[in-house]
Formats: C-alpha cells, structure tokens, sequence
C-alpha cells in the first residue's frame, strides 16, 4: 500500500484551506460570537457545504479524500462508503462514484414505523464501510453515527472528512473509545496558517482566532459561553 | 418536577448538546411521571425543535441564550401552574406555551 507522505498531507491541507478560504466558508465573529452545539462560544464558523456549489473546489478536495480512502486507510480495508445525514451525503456520493464504490447513508434519527431504518441503501450484516461526513467539531456526531451504523450490523473502523475543528483532546479520546479512526483534509491551525501568509484579515482577527484555538474553554468562558465542554 | 431538566441544560453548556440531552430526558421522565407527561412531552418538542432548526448552522450566542432562558421559563411556568392544583390553570399554561411556539 502506498502511504501518503507528510509532506503531501501537508500540501493538502494547506490546499484545502486555501480554497475554503476563497470560497467564503470561513466566517469571522463580527458583534456575537458563535456557538457550537457543546455550547462553546466561538469566533470562528465554517460551513464546508458551500464547497458542494463549487465545481473545480469540490473536485480537487474529493480527489484529496479519495486519496484519504486509497492510500490511509486502503481499498481493501472497507466495501462501501456511508454518509451522514444531511452534508455527509453529497460527498460520500461523489467519492462512492469516483471510487466505483456502494453507498449507503446514515440519518440522525430513525425513520418509519416499524421498519425503524437509520441506514438507507441496501447492505450486508459484517459489511465494512466509512463513514463521510463534512467536518467535525467535537466528535459527538460522529461517534453517533458509527454507533447507528454497527446497530445495522455495519462494521466501521474510519471516518474521512474534510474539516476537523482539532482544538478539543476530547474529540480524539471520544473517537478512540468509540474504535473509530479520523482522517480530514485541513484542520482550523491550517486555516489559520494560510490567513496569516496571506494577510487576508486584520491582525487582531487573526489574533483573536489564534487566543480562542490556544484555550479554546477560557476564551468561551470570557465571551459568554460554556466553560467546560459537554459532548 | 421539571427543575431536572433546567439543571440538565444550565450543566450541559446550554448549546444544542444541552437541548438535545433535554430531549431524550423529557421524553423519559414523561414515561416516569405519566400524570405529567403533556408537559414533558410539550418541553421535549420544544428543545427537538430547537436542535432540527440550529444543526450546523451559525447560530449565534445570544440567540441560544434567549431559547435557553425561554426553555427554562417554560419549565417553571409548568411547575408553577401544576403547584396551583387547577387543571385549568395547567390546560392555560399548556395551551399559552404551544401558541408561544407556533407563533415564534
């Protein structure tokens, strides 16, 4: 098996974050800062979908992620690729056709009376898949989905992204509890990196955001959000 | 009865984490508590709601703020009209708060 080298995935993150730059999917707090769904304040936010309504963005980032599947984790490591409800979708198709893999997706909530279906697509009780999704904040989703998944009779060892938050230890032992194995295309310190390189926003922008991805529990605490993190 | 649920949600961030675990515990304490469970079953679909509207979305601070101080106001306000012992007064609170959420 080939393995990506450093040096490419570094590449490639810098890549991704560029381009989601030059999309506009990194938004900056202006008068509130946002929240995640931990109830952290934040004064960053970034919306990987807007990637889908980009044609050579979305191209080039698949054709990263396919690398993901094919030289980190190996073709002959899983069957199927299974998106999650509702923006993992769209890229796990795009990958299953790029790959000429089957797919699957998984939803947040059961559905249908009876029939109580979480994972949509025909598959195989031990069939091996990853899970895709758009990004990561602090893993709970993910491990949500995975749990959904092998309650199918799914067996899922890995999960590929385009954007991992990578701010909170948490996210990593969460997902490392749950045998469940992360691989993203950029991560915020990226982001971050080709900001600064390009002088693209004010420094103290650029400050804040570097304050808030160094302690981000204290910076939330002083700007009115949670103070711990609850996943 | 429902102070569980506000401890719930003041000791899990108040973010769409804290709404959710609200959720799954109101729809569990209505099994628990079946002579109030229009109430829980009330507070269980409004902090559903909240969740299905904000999920990955850029929700800002202080829009989460007023929905948890609402939630919470919800909660008392059930107590309050159950503590009067008049099932009008709990009909009147129940019937106040879905007109509140339809309206909002």
């Amino acid at each position: 098996m080939t393995k990506t080298s450093a040096k490419h995935q570094d590449q490639v993150a810098r890549e991704t974050a560029a381009a989601l730059l030059d999309i506009g999917a990194v938004q900056f707090w202006s008068e509130q800062p946002f929240m995640f769904t931990s109830g952290l304040a934040s004064p960053v936010y970034i919306d990987c979908r807007k990637v889908m309504s980009h044609p050579e963005v979305r191209e080039r980032l698949m054709g990263y992620a396919c690398e993901i599947l094919s030289n980190r984790i190996g073709l002959n490591q899983f069957d199927a690729l299974a998106g999650g409800e509702t923006a993992g979708i769209p890229y796990a198709a795009w990958m299953a056709a790029e790959l000429r893999l089957p797919m699957q997706y998984v939803r947040k909530k059961p559905k249908g009376f009876a029939r109580n279906a979480q994972v949509e697509g025909d598959f195989k009780p031990g069939q091996r898949v990853v899970l895709i999704e758009d990004l990561t904040t602090d893993g709970a989703s993910k491990v949500r989905f995975a749990q959904a998944l092998r309650r199918s009779g799914l067996r899922v060892d890995h999960t590929v992204m385009l954007f991992f938050y990578d701010i909170f230890p948490e996210t990593m032992r969460l997902l490392a509890e749950h045998e469940l194995q992360l691989h993203a295309l950029a991560t915020w310190r990226d982001v971050l990196g080709v900001a600064q390189e390009r002088g693209c926003f004010e420094d103290a922008v650029l400050a804040e955001i570097e304050h808030f991805l160094d302690a981000p529990l204290k910076w939330s605490s002083d700007h009115g959000g949670a103070s711990v993190l609850s996943i | 009865m429902f102070a569980e649920l506000i401890t719930l949600l003041n000791e899990n961030g108040r973010g769409l984490n804290a709404f959710r675990k609200c959720a799954d515990a109101a729809k569990g304490l209505a099994q628990k508590n079946p002579d109030y469970a229009t109430e829980f079953f009330v507070l269980a679909v409004y902090a559903e709601n909240f969740v299905d509207f904000h999920e990955r979305m850029a929700v800002d601070l202080s829009a989460t703020a007023k929905a948890a101080d609402q939630f919470v106001k919800v909660a008392e306000q059930f107590d309050a009209a159950i503590t009067s012992g008049s099932a009008q007064t709990r009909l009147g609170a129940m019937n106040e708060v879905v007109t509140g959420m339809f309206a909002a």
